[in-house]
């Protein structure tokens, strides 16, 4: 390990994931925050929550071109909203800055061909949130490569948010335009990208294997404020992988009530020799006690799906199932990207993974829109 | 099975989960029933809890699962896979999850024999 402190810009602000990647960055000893950025002509709302993180960490706001030229910015940490992401990406990486990127990596798969070529070129790390680095998820890979279950037929993977206030919409078939021209909005986020990027991403991690062909579905099943802005609040997507082995993945968000923690996190490996479960919430204690229930929170009116760290604090917690597994993989996942940095240890959610996962969703709303099979590759 | 489609068909009437409108069931069986019967008595549970019609089923399948995406003419979807076990130590299971407008059924269990 050397000695070098990394500088770590900050883009985006409050009501984004940077209120909690910060922390993260702050936390690691061999980082130092340096100040929070963003373009000269942001959305003024933006710039807004941008000065807010700035105050609330005591870091000064700096327009991004110059923040790019400060010769102690080591790292960018980018969170801006989806629709701007490539063009800050880009321009981060043509300075020299290694990556951190929030998910999904971008909008379409033109935008995050940039991302990867920027990357390529500049020679920076870059890394993008996901789940690779929970146990869950870690143990699946493991045990695929070591041949416990023989050859691989077939990978099941459902990741579910248990947020937002669901049931206050009547049942009605999706009309699914088969297209994200905007991904940002303050009450909703099109939850099959938003979400499913986890799923899609962790089996493209595990089997190292691109995605033939696709069939998906997309629903409003549970919330008002995802059919008032057109995007899906489910989707499921069926695929064939290039050898041949199944992957499905069901992800969405559904609900406070819907799970008794956070929601559904889990992997089923179909084997020719053997079938296997990962369950974030397994092995876990079960807790009941003279205690009131859990109550959802009153709905915040600038994030009633419960979105952010800033807009939840004070929440009841849920507390009756307990996992025992005392993994902090965030902690981890934030400490890779400083090892790969520091001491040359591989990227394991490299941009080109992420770049897939994004082809593979984009294809899986043209899907849900026409009811055919998509071919990707 | 009849119990657990009972019970849940049950469920499903007191309204406490809303519509039903997502199912995911696993079901793991010993290998002898690899044919169309195992995913079609899934299908079966499917179409008895969900308020519309089958509209399209996309299937994949080898020698070691069968997988179907089902979408309904509601708009309601169904996730169904039928997985054969070629290892005597594991057991027969059903794991599901049907997702309603307003909650969720979870139900897991280790079967002494397959219903098919």
């Amino acid at each position: 390990m050397s000695s070098k402190i990394y500088g770590v810009l900050l883009v985006g602000g409050m009501r984004s994931h940077q209120e909690n990647y910060a922390l993260q960055f702050q936390a690691d000893p061999r980082c130092r925050l340096v100040a929070v950025a963003d373009q000269e002509d942001a959305p003024i709302d933006r710039v807004m929550l941008n000065q807010a993180l700035a105050d609330e960490l005591d870091l000064p706001y700096q327009n991004l071109e110059v923040a790019l030229e400060r010769t102690d910015v080591d790292i960018v940490s980018l969170c801006p909203e989806v629709e701007r992401r490539a063009e800050i990406a880009v321009c981060c990486a043509q300075a020299g800055k290694h990556l951190y990127l929030d998910k999904p990596l971008a909008l379409n798969s033109s935008s995050a061909s940039k991302i990867v070529s920027a990357v390529h070129e500049s020679g920076v790390k870059a890394q993008m949130f996901s789940n690779v680095h929970c146990n869950w998820a870690k143990e699946a890979k493991t045990t695929l490569e070591e041949g416990e279950i023989g050859q691989l037929r077939a990978i099941h993977c459902d990741i579910t948010f248990a947020k937002g206030h669901q049931g206050s919409v009547k049942q009605q078939r999706r009309i699914e335009s088969g297209k994200r021209s905007r991904y940002t909005f303050a009450e909703a986020k099109p939850e099959l990208f938003d979400i499913g990027v986890y799923a899609v991403s962790v089996i493209n991690w595990i089997t190292n294997q691109p995605v033939k062909s696709l069939v998906a579905t997309t629903g409003n099943y549970f919330f008002k404020e995802h059919l008032a802005y057109g995007v899906e609040d489910f989707g499921s997507i069926i695929m064939e992988l290039a050898d041949g082995t199944t992957a499905t993945i069901s992800s969405g968000r559904f609900g406070w009530t819907s799970h008794p923690l956070g929601g559904i996190q889990r992997i089923k490996l179909v084997g020719n020799t053997g079938i296997v479960d990962f369950d974030a919430n397994q092995p876990r204690l079960e807790v009941h006690a003279a205690e009131p229930s859990f109550q959802p929170p009153v709905p915040h009116p600038l994030d009633p799906m419960g979105m952010w760290s800033s807009t939840t604090n004070g929440i009841m917690q849920k507390n009756r199932w307990k996992p025992i597994s005392g993994q902090n993989w965030i902690e981890e996942e934030f400490r890779s990207f400083i090892d790969a940095i520091d001491i040359g240890t591989p990227i394991e959610m490299t941009v080109e993974l992420a770049a897939q996962s994004v082809e593979v969703i984009t294809a899986a709303y043209h899907s849900a829109a026409s009811g055919q099979t998509v071919n990707i590759t | 099975m009849e119990q657990l489609k009972a019970s849940i068909e049950a469920e499903i009437k007191t309204g406490r989960i809303g519509t039903p409108v997502f199912l995911r069931c696993f079901y793991q069986v010993n290998q002898q029933f690899t044919d169309r019967g195992t995913i079609e008595t899934l299908i079966n549970l499917a179409n008895s809890w969900m308020h519309s019609e089958i509209e399209f089923s996309h299937f994949r399948e080898d020698d070691c699962q069968t997988t179907v995406l089902l979408q309904f003419a509601d708009g309601e979807s169904a996730l169904l896979s039928a997985n054969y076990l070629t290892d005597a130590i594991q057991k027969p299971t059903i794991d599901l999850h049907l997702i309603g407008s307003r909650g969720v059924i979870y139900h897991q269990c280790a079967l002494e024999y397959e219903y098919v």
